[in-house]
């Protein structure tokens, strides 16, 4: 899925962030690119309900990553990478337990592609952008 | 006596406490290091307290007078939530000095030992009550009937925790890591009503949101420009740090009215911020604010919280592993 | 001397009771392919059965010898951690392994091997496609003597080039050597067959080694990692 869009509200970034979440299968990784505040955690938010998490999608800072239960075999990660500053010099582990086979993993502050793609397929890259007020320009490709 | 180590996170702790609640040390070691990075890197913290906990560990027993062949009766060590590989440090070696003596070992969770702060000599504070533990990686209401480890989760964040959006506005305005003591510090010159940020008041429920607050100090700074942010600076962190105060306070009013619960404990690194204990103070109810050391993360609630879990016997916990996220406690809702 | 070693640099864990006298006891916990290492679980688990096998106890024991690595990162520090913990209760002293040294030592068991070799690499899978490699010469090894090739993280096709250059015939032995068997076989190595043990961490080789190395105060005891996260700093700092 390729595309360039406006949203006027999060409830639009949600829904953006579902649509694209339709096209995703088990082993995908979407990254999600965006300032402080851009709305990442919202979009991901609306891929995780199409996926069928139902549980709070909350910002992953804290532990790194989250893993959501879908209520399926699948699972969803959702990981905040800002601070693992380097991946080269963490842990492979770190990554290991979120980019899995049975899982769609969505990785916000994006930085170390390659030890990304080591783990997974990168099925996405999306860039959030703000464009005033609760507006956003979105990239998906 | 109970030796209990802690290292979810980036603060290396070891504490000794007596079974009735009496701390004889609380060693603290934080690792200061990650100012640089703007947030805690797991690697880092792990190699970090792999240095640091032999001489955390000893000074705790030095302090307390004690030593583990004679005078520990039981070994606790952090199980999560945390960072899995800063976790694994703690627990391993807490295992490990059980193991060698053949103790008992009480594995605990993080949020309980929050909450079980409030339990602690010389003034326990006596379930039940209302618990606001809000820290770097959890917010959430529980409704606390006794004293664990099971707790009723009423609440929680719904996007970011609040040390979250203390450390997230931080950054906006240009401060170091850890944002909550310098936004404290920087609020301290500036005017809490020069400028309106949101705090979800109209919203139902109980459940916290900070998301919306850190978009709108985005907002807000940019619309300022970067002089004009930069003069009102100590304006912009008072006003924002009073919407992230009104907003637990909010929600912690609701919580006590919905509960019929007279009494609120509180805990977590933004339980150490002066301008909410005051706000607390405000209410009417009983209030257990305890003192900052036992708010950020500590060992002593860690011995605290593992005199009420079933403690194993050996050898029955040397398989246990930690955990990273918080579902055990959540799965309670 | 009665010695508990283990190392936990590898995915496997593994563990070795050693008495003066008699045969050493081993256990370990090799994951299968896709698993999670079992360090966190296994470890002491695994030493109280050789413990109960031997039918003695922790305070039986006087010595404790750990894997330094180098290694995945969070493993080594489960097994120091443990370790470390398990001499301070105990009082008594440790003893660091390098994890590469108890490879080699293993594999001078290949002496049957068909053709002579002049040297024996220790080769570990470091992931991110390079390998931590040392080097001995076997008449170094037992005497726990110094390695001519000092531990290095490296990409296998530089230490094939390495191997050229130095014109060694050596037996390369240890997962790494396994997974990019194509790549080293360039040179003149020899590598056992992937089912080998030879390619497998063994405590009972870090026992064999304690004899030669100094016990002492835990907290001397540290990790080998090889790669530090410096790098950061400087990322870091370049970030706006």
């Amino acid at each position: 899925m390729r595309c360039r869009q406006e949203t006027d509200d999060p409830r639009e970034t949600e829904a953006l962030g579902a649509r694209l979440a339709r096209a995703l299968a088990p082993g995908d990784v979407v990254l999600v690119a965006g300032e402080l505040g851009a709305g990442k955690t919202t979009f991901v938010r609306g891929a995780c309900r199409a996926l069928g998490v139902s549980v709070p999608v909350t910002s992953p800072t804290f532990t790194i990553g989250q893993r959501y239960p879908t209520g399926g075999p699948l699972a969803v990660s959702h990981l905040d990478l800002f601070r693992v500053a380097d991946l080269a010099a963490e842990e492979p582990d770190l990554l290991g337990d979120y980019l899995r086979a049975d899982t769609i993993a969505f990785v916000e502050w994006p930085d170390g592609e390659a030890e990304i793609a080591a783990f997974a397929r990168i099925a996405a890259r999306v860039r959030i952008e703000h464009a005033g007020g609760n507006r956003r320009i979105v990239e998906i490709e | 006596m109970i030796l209990a180590l802690e290292t979810s996170c980036d603060d290396t702790c070891a504490a000794v406490v007596s079974t009735d609640g009496e701390i004889r040390s609380n060693v603290i070691s934080s690792q200061g290091v990650h100012d640089r990075y703007g947030g805690v890197v797991p690697e880092i913290a792990s190699r970090h307290h792999l240095e640091l906990i032999g001489a955390v560990l000893d000074d705790a027993l030095a302090r307390a007078g004690a030593s583990l062949e004679q005078d520990i009766e039981l070994v606790a060590a952090t199980r999560g939530p945390g960072l899995v590989a800063a976790l694994l440090v703690g627990f391993a070696t807490a295992k490990g000095l059980a193991a060698a003596h053949e103790l008992p070992f009480a594995p605990v969770d993080h949020l309980h030992g929050h909450v079980a702060a409030s339990f602690l000599a010389p003034r326990p504070f006596e379930p039940p009550f209302l618990s606001l533990i809000a820290s770097g990686g959890h917010t959430l209401l529980a409704r606390v009937g006794d004293r664990g480890p099971d707790f009723d989760a009423i609440a929680q964040t719904l996007d970011d925790a609040a040390g979250e959006a203390f450390d997230k506005g931080a950054r906006l305005l240009g401060l170091g890591y850890p944002g909550g003591a310098a936004l404290e510090r920087l609020a301290r010159d500036g005017d809490p009503l020069a400028f309106e940020f949101p705090t979800g008041e109209r919203r139902a429920g109980l459940d916290f949101s900070f998301a919306g607050l850190k978009t709108a100090l985005l907002y807000r700074v940019r619309e300022l420009g970067e002089a004009e942010a930069e003069r009102r600076r100590a304006d912009l962190a008072a006003s924002y740090q009073r919407a992230i105060v009104e907003a637990l306070s909010i929600r912690v009013k609701r919580a006590l009215l919905e509960t019929g619960l007279g009494r609120l404990a509180i805990g977590g690194g933004v339980a150490a911020n002066g301008p909410l204990r005051e706000r607390l103070g405000t209410l009417e109810v009983e209030l257990d604010v305890p003192p900052r050391e036992l708010c950020t993360d500590n060992a002593a609630m860690i011995a605290s919280a593992a005199r009420y879990v079933d403690a194993l016997s050996y050898p029955d916990y040397l398989d246990l592993d930690v955990y990273a996220s918080g579902e055990q406690v959540l799965s309670a809702r | 001397m009665t010695v508990l070693a283990f190392d936990t640099a590898t995915p496997a864990t593994a563990v070795a009771l050693c008495r003066s006298g008699e045969p050493p006891l081993e256990a370990r916990d090799d994951p299968a392919p896709g698993r999670r290492p079992g360090h966190a679980t296994r470890l002491l688990p695994l030493a109280v059965d050789l413990l109960r096998r031997a039918g003695i106890g922790w305070a039986d024991l006087e010595r404790i010898a750990v894997g330094t690595g180098p290694g995945t990162f969070t493993g080594l520090r489960v097994g120091i951690a443990t370790a470390r913990a398990l001499a301070r209760a105990r009082g008594i002293p440790l003893t660091g392994v390098s994890t590469l040294h108890s490879l080699a030592l293993g594999g001078l068991a290949a002496e049957a091997a068909s053709q002579p070799f002049d040297a024996i690499l220790a080769v570990l899978d470091a992931r991110r496609r390079e390998v931590f490699v040392a080097g001995w010469r076997p008449s170094a090894l037992e005497r726990g003597g110094e390695p001519f090739l000092s531990a290095r993280a490296l990409r296998p096709e530089a230490l094939a080039e390495q191997v050229v250059e130095l014109g060694l015939s050596p037996v390369l032995v240890g997962n790494g050597a396994v997974e990019f068997r194509s790549v080293l076989e360039r040179s003149e190595a020899l590598i056992p067959e992937g089912g080998s043990p030879l390619h497998q961490v063994s405590a009972i080789h870090h026992c064999r080694l304690v004899r030669a190395l100094p016990g002492g105060d835990p907290a001397d005891i540290h990790p080998e990692y090889l790669r530090l996260p410096d790098a950061e700093i400087a990322r870091r700092s370049a970030r706006p």
